[in-house]
């Protein structure tokens, strides 16, 4: 109750703010003609060992749906696990199963900084992930924060023997290249990613590795490396 | 109940104070957030039959954001005869206006304005008089004077321009006087390097055909900057919005007793093949408003409240936007005889061209637009195909034998809606929503008749959906072959409106007299406007070179160009040249 209180106030004081700024017109507009999210409700409560969730808590976000439109001032969260975004409704508290095919990107603020996540389409089956940006020019890498049951643990719980899941972050990672190609990046090392780019470019992603001496062991030197790579071959055309 | 409350008070009050007051009243509108708009028209003087074509552009004190739609509404004293929507790019357009055969003689009125420049003072609605003669008056009472006039001073009209040091085009023509059907040059300079970008429009009309009190563009600005035709502001009780990102469509709410009514949830569909649905909530003054995608062009619009909003007791009314308060204005000064015998030769001309069929204007066909409808899901979980079973008698059949999270009990207004929830496999407590062919319906039942060879398909989105804060407990969509006949009983449950789409742009279409045979033509060339230009803009050169070709008609022609630079300076810029 108290909540929305606040919110009315807060919906108040901006107005007297917005009075003596014309400019804020657009802004108004988007309030007034904001988009609406589609979605399921949905109980996602699971007991694992490990999260189903790539962040912990509800992060503030935005999403950009299909159309362009943009979203903001959400309750986001991703659930790695299912491959699903959840938006938690302020109002009933309701989570909300996303429909994906109506999100083109959505992001999430950390205290780190704003993170960005696309919807792609990778094979086989053209199957839809929604997948982290860590570099974007004209070769992007992405990262879906792919959460995978690895075992279960059996817990005594009195009488009965129960198995639990155990969930552990499976991120897997992917190369898009110029002409838009989404190819998957079988290991975090430098020949997976070379196979990652079309074959006519190869020789020179291995000429660029070499003189840049590239080494690759994990995320942040993947996305190093894939910079040197895309700046090289920018270079070169 | 009361966090809903709370949230519309506030968005409401946030309505009601916010700047320059969407409610229009007291405070005062901040000069660069005003718009203006003017239209440059081949002629102010035409036949009914014809293209009136035009170009426009709007220039406002604002840097950033610009209007991207525009109305234009031609009127005559009595009613309002013609309106268009038109998409602007960089705040400019083309188009034209046809004008019907049935038009009466006499003026006519000209407006321009964007939504945004509604809650501006009436003086900023740009307006011009035209005078159209139905060509089928034989003997029309024209108002004129009995002085024929001396010819035209488009010397005087320059100098006094360039007197005010705005910048301008050199416009120059290769021959003054030109034989008929024989190539004429056109070419436009700029001295300034700078002032090369932008948007300029030209004709070349008879020059009996224009009003020489109608405003060029250069005056026009010129008397809005000196804040000429001062009105005072009007306490304008509606919130006119920017129309950028598409067209906004409001109407109001209100109770039997003609009272607003507040948060009441008004609900849009447009007939589809696909569910679809757009809501807006109204406010403490019972307004509401849509923003608009191309998706609903050329649409019929199905307006209602929300099931639970009581609708039987309540209105929907839709605000037309090309209805303008103020009165048609007081045609200028009466025609002089020159431009009454110029109608009577424009009649047989105009005659002329529709016995041999001469058409000098095409519509561009725009490349078609990616739409995005406003879907409740992407993909139904269920879809039952018709042509994929043996027909069945009704939907009661059809949803009990082979739609397995629909069940139905009882017929007719018995009949009770059972939907199992896919994830849960529990049934729901509630009744679907229905979507008949695309629409939101409280009553499915002339729908549940109908046979299998009727439906196009069935779709069922079994789960406890929610769209904004709107919650489904699971949405059936039925879709028939003939929406037009199915939906017919359910029509008078909605108050509906029809979206034009933009007026495409009109293509001028050139005749060519290069060589003899062209020129020794026995079809007639009974264009009076010998060249329409409306989008000219600059390359890399400070120069352009026009051509065009005369026709049959000889005369006196003027050239105009007329126009706006990228830094909103006008041009206005004439010449004549003699047809023999």
């Amino acid at each position: 109750m108290i909540r929305y209180l606040l919110l009315s106030i807060i919906l108040t004081i901006n107005s007297s703010a917005y009075s003596v700024q014309p400019e804020s017109d657009r802004g108004r507009e988007s309030e007034i003609f904001s988009s609406k999210l589609s979605g399921e409700i949905v109980t996602l409560s699971m007991r694992a060992r490990g999260s189903q969730y790539t962040h912990e808590n509800w992060k503030k976000g935005e999403v950009v749906l299909y159309s362009g439109e943009l979203v903001s001032d959400l309750s986001l969260r991703y659930n790695g696990y299912r491959n699903i975004l959840v938006w938690r409704d302020p109002e009933t508290l309701n989570h909300i199963r996303l429909d994906d095919q109506l999100i083109e990107a959505f992001s999430l603020q950390l205290e780190s900084g704003t993170i960005n996540f696309r919807r792609l389409r990778v094979s086989p089956g053209d199957k839809s992930i929604f997948a982290e940006c860590l570099f974007e020019d004209e070769v992007k890498l992405f990262a879906w924060r792919n959460i995978e049951q690895t075992g279960d643990y059996i817990q005594s719980t009195g009488s009965r023997m129960v198995s639990i899941p155990i969930l552990e972050p499976r991120p897997q990672y992917y190369l898009k290249d110029k002409q838009g190609n989404t190819t998957r990046i079988r290991r975090l090392n430098q020949r997976s990613l070379t196979d990652a780019f079309p074959e006519e470019q190869r020789e020179k992603v291995r000429e660029l590795a070499e003189r840049h001496n590239v080494r690759i062991n994990d995320e942040t030197t993947m996305i190093r490396a894939v910079r040197k790579i895309n700046d090289g071959l920018s270079e070169r055309e | 109940m009361y966090p809903k409350l709370f949230l519309v008070s506030g968005l409401c009050f946030w309505l009601a104070v916010a700047p320059n007051s969407l409610h229009g009243q007291v405070v005062p509108e901040n000069p660069s957030m005003q718009e203006q708009l003017y239209i440059h028209t081949d002629r102010d003087l035409l036949i009914a039959g014809e293209q009136l074509l035009f170009s426009l552009y709007l220039f406002n004190g604002n840097e950033g954001d610009k209007s991207n739609h525009a109305y234009l509404v031609l009127r005559n004293e009595r009613e309002v005869v013609d309106h268009q929507r038109i998409e602007l790019a960089n705040g400019s357009a083309q188009g034209g206006f046809y004008l019907e055969d049935t038009l009466s003689t006499g003026y006519y009125e000209l407006l321009g304005f964007t939504n945004w420049m509604r809650k501006q003072e009436a003086s900023t609605i740009f307006r011009k008089h035209v005078f159209i003669a139905n060509r089928f008056d034989q003997d029309p009472d024209l108002p004129h004077h009995e002085e024929e006039l001396p010819q035209a001073s488009f010397t005087e009209r320059t100098q006094s321009h360039s007197d005010r040091q705005l910048p301008s085009l050199i416009l120059t023509v290769s021959d003054s006087i030109i034989s008929q059907r024989t190539k004429g040059s056109i070419q436009i300079k700029s001295p300034d390097p700078e002032e090369i970008h932008g948007q300029f429009s030209l004709s070349v009309v008879p020059d009996k055909a224009t009003f020489a009190h109608n405003k060029s563009i250069v005056d026009y600005i010129h008397q809005s900057a000196q804040g000429g035709d001062p009105h005072p502001p009007k306490e304008r009780s509606f919130p006119y919005f920017m129309e950028t990102r598409g067209i906004i469509l409001s109407g109001k709410v209100t109770d039997s007793s003609g009272e607003a009514v507040a948060g009441n949830r008004v609900i849009l569909n447009k007939q589809d093949t696909l569910v679809n649905l757009k809501y807006a909530d109204t406010c403490e003054d019972g307004l509401f408003h849509f923003l608009l995608g191309s998706y609903y062009d050329d649409a019929t619009l199905f307006f209602s409240l929300a099931p639970e909003e009581g609708a039987e007791n309540k209105n929907i009314s839709l605000f037309d936007k090309t209805e303008v308060a103020f009165p048609f204005s007081a045609p200028p000064d009466p025609l002089n005889l020159n431009q009454v015998d110029y109608i009577s030769e424009s009649q047989d001309i105009v005659s002329v061209q529709k016995v041999y069929d001469l058409q000098y204007y095409s519509k561009t066909r725009e490349a078609d637009q990616e739409v995005f409808p406003p879907l409740l899901y992407s993909e139904a979980n269920h879809i039952y195909n018709p042509d994929a079973y043996i027909p069945l008698d009704d939907v009661y059949e059809i949803a009990n034998e082979l739609i397995p999270a629909w069940r139905i009990r009882g017929r007719g207004e018995n009949a009770r809606h059972l939907m199992t929830d896919a994830t849960s496999k529990q049934r729901m407590g509630e009744t679907p929503a229905f979507f008949a062919d695309g629409v939101l319906t409280g009553n499915i039942l002339p729908y549940l008749d109908l046979a299998s060879d009727d439906l196009l398909r069935i779709e069922t989105h079994d789960f406890h959906w929610q769209h904004g804060d709107m919650y489904f407990p699971g949405i059936i969509g039925i879709f028939t072959k003939d929406p037009a006949l199915n939906f017919e009983p359910l029509e008078n449950n909605y108050i509906t409106t029809e979206i034009d789409s933009p007026s495409p742009p009109l293509n001028f279409e050139l005749p060519v007299y290069d060589d003899n045979d062209q020129k020794e033509s026995a079809k007639p060339d009974a264009r009076q406007v010998l060249l329409w230009e409306p989008e000219i803009t600059f390359g890399e050169d400070q120069t352009i070179q026009l051509s065009f070709y005369t026709s049959d008609l000889s005369g006196r022609y003027v050239i105009t160009l007329q126009g706006m630079t990228e830094k909103g300076k006008p041009v206005f810029e004439q010449q004549v040249i003699e047809v023999q």
